[in-house]
């Protein structure tokens, strides 16, 4: 009990200390493919713990929605936390919920979120909630293909089961249904994390952004907890590619110190790495016109299908 | 013996109600109160009785002892279940009208509302427990009469009288597929007795089988407002007062899933793969059509009733998964499919009874149902906002609520088809999976658009301005229904072995799940478990945490300002989104089938640059009414003109057509007997 | 033989990763990237090839391997931006058919290659999945022809179809004899000629490359 809870709250802090790393690598590798400087890649860390110590400014018309916002969706996106491997298969509340409960985690964050951009009644505020959920939708369904091509290799959405199987099975987890799922779950962590072409993570204009209009009317404090649930959910779909598509090196349940801590330094560069290629792709793509934005998806779901048709293919059905 | 005391006492206390409404008309508040709370009252007997009958024996009573015509009533599990969500919405809905209809006091005869509720409450608990093809036509009948009366209630509005037209002409259509259903049936039985279709359904030929198959599944599909049959519903729920509405997309339509699990699975054995094809089809097509009109509608209760036609699509992909497992011989999973099947009907149920009543609630304190005429009702009615944002993350199958439960059950079902080994159901069902998850997202736009354009920011007309919360007997009514929610949420663990067991009545099939600690419960075949306490605990730990720490940190009073408006005084109704523009890019997404046309009128003043108003029109189009039904209707009529010269005026000609018609019944007769 | 060499792991990726760029042909509206994904798949295809011939040892295999490499992943895709860069053509393609319908389209055939497929494959099981890729390849190809404007776009159209047919001869017989192949391979490479050639002088004649307005050619 002691070791779950200890087990429980390492993930939540590791989840915690190295979202924002992960935002500021993405930030220095796009600037270094853009050939500019860039800022520090802790550069994260310095504006949150800024936002923390200002004042929240709040519009005068909005209900208490608004308060609780970010507080369920940031709780929301750490429940889904406890839920996805990051380093070791065996999660001490892994019994509690699979991949889909997890998709519909995130879709709470999300539902939140969107429901505060209404609240101040601002126009900017009802667009990106408008097109986040419009997104949202495109998204779900090539989603909810690929986790079932994903389940279908190895027979269960629960998580820890598909890494440790998965991982298990050395290259061999490399098959073509697998290629053609990463493909499509890639193009949705590019939507899900609101990344060019889908959005603009680093627009001023208001009329152009998604998220970001979506937060607009947060400040201080309560911005401060939207970006770090906004980073932590980055990091957590970047752990859901990581842990499916490459399990290797993932720690197993009752590994000793040091394999964990190579686990963890495993997991690291796994992340590292999608987060690069994740800069690579924004930098080499222009932002999309919303209604451009369902062919994208569509490539997507056609992936995803592709994937569950090639399962069959190969396995005989 | 005391079951059938239960039983009869269920209708008589519906009966009370429904003579003392008549007795008491002069006095509208008693007579809301004796109609309603006797309603009520039978409500609690019926949620005893069926209780009783889920985890005892089955009942019977025959009212006639003859052997061709038996009358009687027979509840088995299955109709049991249906009771139970009967009662239970009745009891929840009945508190709630007590309050609602101070709306009608002195402008509408409650006695007749009352009247007519309790009869139609009874009738259809009559349809859940008829033990007789005639007497089931019956009370039927009586059902879909008493409705349309109640649809008609408020004949003063045109719009409604035609809503009722429809559907009257929809219901009829549909009961006489039920009929040749039922007469296929009894023409190899030889009785009218349900009994005895069970066996007549082993012994048809496979044609005769898929004839009953397909006229029961329009039959009951019209009622149940499966597409394209469902072009009734949108029209009928929104126009009757709210508290039937909740009834009807509540309940009724799920009497008619009852009676297509009671055919498929009873009478016909399900033995057909192609079946559960078409059922999982017809789900699939209505549960995203349903959630696209839904989305675009800015009426609420006609977006509840578009729901509706979404969640009975949901309903039935986990019945056609069902019927799909059970034709290849995987009773197992067929009866995790029809749980989640039978799990989202309960739910639905509640959570649309819930936001039925919302949208009551919001009716009588602004008298508009128009989306774009609210807003910041959170305000206004805080007590009733709260409930209502509790059936929204339900239907939204947000996590830990109940609507999420169900569907992660039917995304398991589906799932689940990987064991079958066949391409092409495997194939169907992933791309229902894929299809439903994209209705579960548009079904979250649509009601983040609801709550979110009805409830926050700014008021958008007076009729917001001046809303009051709702009384205290709907704040009840609707109280019950979303702690329903919440429970059958976080309370999956025990329900679940109450659905296992009505499942098993017609899958035969009793143990699907298994309970571990913490409130688990998992599919054992593929390594799945799912726990909504622990996920509702650790949700709350963490919103605990992050309160603390703001709480800690934030000692200061936040300073409050105008919304951002890039500098422009702009904090006023006049620029907050709207409704429709919400749901535009869905409009933009489905442009082929929503065909929108806009119509926009500009008026100057003085200069081309200075636009004085401007007005914007647009309407989508009902794609299966305007290319499907009105050809058809167009066909019968300009058939039926033809037909007009038949009809002469004279006397003669008519006592000739009489005879001609009594010669050829003769030369029937003759050619009969001489083979 | 086949069955070892085209049910291992690697053969699969290659043919899966196949089946990526041809959906990233049929899902692109920019001239470029279709070229581009049109090298990669033939480069892709000349792995395959390069694999058969390891695997078998046969020296010819290794050849057309080679030569796919050189012609269809480096030479004819060059040439295609080469035409594009001369006459300057628009970069976007003009469509008939939609995007995400003719994604769906394309998930739909390769669907029905594999039905195809299953009903007349007796050879081997594992190859199945090779050869219902190529058959997709070759109806997607088809599909891309029908539904794209841009002459330039028929051109790729053929282009995958042809690539299909390879796929398909070298999943059934390692490769059809050499001469055979080094016959289409030149006639492929004519082909493009011929068809550059014609872009060239649909191009002066109409000021433009869209097949669409062939259609004033008709008396």
């Amino acid at each position: 009990m002691i070791a779950a809870l200890q087990s429980a709250i390492l993930q939540i802090i590791i989840i915690l200390a190295f979202s924002p790393l992960i935002s500021g690598i993405i930030k220095k590798a796009k600037a270094f493919f853009q050939i500019r400087k860039g800022p520090s890649i802790f550069q994260p860390y310095y504006d949150i713990a800024k936002l923390f110590r200002k004042d929240s400014v709040v519009s005068q018309n909005v209900s208490w929605i608004f308060h609780a916002a970010p507080i369920i969706s940031f709780a929301a996106v750490m429940t889904a936390g406890l839920l996805i491997p990051i380093y070791i298969t065996s999660l001490p509340l892994g019994f509690a919920g699979d991949l889909i409960a997890v998709v519909y985690l995130f879709a709470l964050a999300r539902f939140f979120t969107a429901l505060a951009s209404l609240d101040a009644g601002s126009s900017f505020g009802g667009m990106g909630g408008s097109r986040e959920m419009f997104v949202a939708a495109m998204v779900e369904p090539a989603l909810m293909l690929s986790i079932f091509a994903v389940a279908l290799n190895v027979g269960s959405t629960n998580l820890s089961y598909i890494s440790q199987t998965l991982s298990g099975m050395g290259m061999d987890a490399l098959s073509p249904y697998q290629i053609l799922a990463f493909v499509a779950l890639f193009i949705i962590a590019i939507a899900e994390t609101g990344r060019i072409p889908v959005d603009n993570p680093s627009t001023h204009l208001e009329l152009t952004m998604i998220h970001e209009a979506m937060i607009l009317e947060y400040s201080g404090k309560q911005l401060a907890i939207v970006e770090l649930g906004a980073m932590a959910k980055q990091l957590l779909i970047f752990s859901l590619i990581a842990n499916i598509f490459f399990p290797w090196g993932i720690a197993s349940a009752g590994s000793g110190i040091s394999a964990l801590v190579l686990a963890l330094l495993v997991y690291m560069l796994k992340i590292v790495i999608i987060g690069l290629a994740m800069a690579a792709v924004e930098t080499s793509t222009a932002k999309w016109r919303l209604f451009r934005l369902p062919d994208l998806l569509s490539i997507s779901l056609m992936f995803s299908f592709l994937a569950l048709v090639s399962f069959i293919i190969v396995k005989g059905g | 013996m005391s079951v059938d005391y239960l039983f009869f006492g269920i209708i008589a206390f519906y009966l009370i109600g429904a003579v003392s409404a008549v007795i008491l008309n002069k006095k509208d508040a008693i007579c809301a109160y004796t109609s309603f709370i006797s309603a009520a009252i039978a409500a609690l007997l019926g949620i005893i009785f069926s209780i009783s009958v889920i985890f005892g024996d089955t009942f019977s009573y025959n009212l006639s002892g003859g052997s061709y015509l038996k009358f009687g009533f027979f509840v088995d599990r299955l109709s049991a279940f249906f009771i139970l969500v009967i009662s239970i919405c009745v009891f929840a809905v009945s508190i709630y009208s007590t309050g609602y209809v101070r709306e009608y006091f002195g402008k509408k005869n409650i006695g007749y509302l009352g009247f007519l509720y309790n009869i139609f409450i009874i009738s259809m608990i009559l349809v859940a427990s008829a033990d007789n093809a005639i007497m089931f036509l019956i009370v039927w009948e009586l059902m879909s009469v008493v409705s349309y009366f109640l649809v008609v209630y408020e004949h003063e509005k045109p719009e409604t009288r035609k809503a009722g037209f429809i559907y009257i002409v929809m219901t009829h259509i549909g009961t006489g597929f039920i009929m040749l259903s039922f007469l296929i049936f009894v023409g190899t039985s030889g009785s009218y007795s349900f009994g005895t279709f069970a066996e007549a359904g082993k012994t048809m030929t496979p044609l005769l089988k898929d004839l009953a198959f397909i006229f029961a599944l329009i039959g009951f599909g019209t009622k149940a407002g499966i597409v394209p049959m469902h072009i009734w519903l949108p029209y009928a729920h929104p126009e009757a007062p709210s508290n039937v509405s909740a009834l009807m997309s509540g309940v009724m339509i799920k009497i008619a899933i009852f009676m297509l699990i009671r055919v498929f699975f009873d009478f016909l054995g399900a033995t057909q793969a192609w079946w559960g094809y078409v059922v999982l089809t017809l789900g699939t097509i209505s549960a995203i059509l349903g959630i696209l009109y839904a989305v675009v509608e800015s009426d609420i209760k006609r977006m509840l009733a578009f729901s509706s036609i979404e969640n009975i699509g949901i309903i039935l992909i986990g019945i056609g998964a069902s019927m799909i497992f059970f034709a290849s011989g995987k009773p197992v999973l067929a009866s995790i499919a029809a749980i989640a099947a039978l799990y989202h009907l309960l739910n639905h149920s509640i959570f649309k009874g819930l936001l039925f009543m919302g949208a009551g609630s919001i009716l009588y304190s602004t008298h508009t149902k128009n989306i774009e005429e609210l807003g910041g009702l959170i305000k206004k009615m805080p007590k009733s906002a709260m409930l209502i944002l509790i059936g929204v993350l339900s239907i939204c199958a947000l996590p830990p609520f109940s609507g999420f439960v169900s569907e992660w059950l039917t995304f398991q079902s589906l799932l689940l088809g990987f064991n079958l080994n066949e391409t092409f159901p495997m194939i169907i069902l992933f791309i229902s999976a894929a299809v439903l998850a994209l209705t579960g997202a548009l079904a979250a736009y649509c009601f983040l658009k609801f709550f979110g354009i009805g409830f926050l920011a700014l008021p958008r007309s007076k009729h917001a301005e001046h809303a009051k919360e709702a009384n205290t007997p709907m704040l009840i009514g609707m109280g019950i229904f979303a702690s329903l929610s919440v429970l059958l949420g976080i309370l999956p663990f025990y329900v679940l072995p109450v659905l296992e067991r009505i499942a098993a009545s017609f899958t035969g099939n009793l143990e699907s799940f298994t309970f571990a600690n913490f409130a688990t419960f998992a599919i054992p075949s593929s390594m799945i478990s799912l726990s909504t306490p622990i996920i509702l605990a650790l949700v709350f730990i963490f919103m605990l945490i992050l309160s603390l720490i703001l709480f800690l940190i934030n000692r200061k009073k936040q300073p409050v300002y105008e919304t951002w408006g890039c500098g422009q005084p702009v904090s006023t109704s006049r620029n907050e989104y709207t409704a429709t523009a919400f749901s535009k890019p869905v409009q933009m997404w489905f442009k082929n089938l929503y065909r929108p046309a806009r119509e926009t009128e500009v008026t100057y003043s003085t200069s081309l640059y200075l636009k004085e108003s401007f007005k914007f029109e647009s309407k989508i189009e009902q794609v299966i009414e305007r290319y499907l039904y009105e050809p058809v209707v167009g066909f019968v009529i300009t058939r039926s003109r033809k037909l007009l010269v038949i009809r002469t005026g004279s006397i003669h000609t008519y006592l000739g057509y009489i005879f001609g018609t009594l010669v050829i019944l003769f030369m029937f007769v003759i050619a009969g007997g001489s083979s | 033989m086949a069955e070892i060499v085209f049910g291992s792991n690697t053969m699969q990726l290659l043919i899966a990763l196949i089946l990526v760029s041809t959906f990233m042909i049929l899902g692109s509206t920019r001239l470029y990237s279709c070229v581009r994904a049109f090298g990669i798949q033939s480069f892709l295809l000349a792995c395959v090839a390069g694999i058969v011939a390891y695997s078998t040892g046969k020296n010819d295999i290794y050849i057309i391997a080679v030569l796919t490499l050189l012609f269809k992943s480096i030479v004819i895709p060059y040439f295609l931006i080469y035409i594009i860069r001369e006459i300057k053509v628009k970069k976007e393609i003009d469509l008939y058919v939609k995007i995400s319908p003719s994604l769906i389209i394309g998930g739909g055939l390769v669907v029905i290659s594999y039905y195809l497929i299953r009903s007349i494959n007796v050879i081997s099981e594992l190859s199945s999945f090779a050869l219902s890729a190529s058959m997709s390849l070759v109806s997607i190809g088809l599909f891309i022809m029908i539904s794209r404007k841009k002459a330039i776009m028929q051109m790729i159209g053929i282009l995958i179809m042809e690539n299909g047919l390879f796929l398909g001869a070298i999943s059934l017989t390692y490769g059809m004899p050499l001469l055979v192949e080094l016959g289409i391979f030149f006639d492929v490479l004519i082909a493009v000629l011929i068809m550059g050639i014609l872009i060239f002088r649909i191009n002066r004649t109409f000021e433009s490359v869209d097949t669409s307005i062939l259609k004033n050619l008709i008396g």
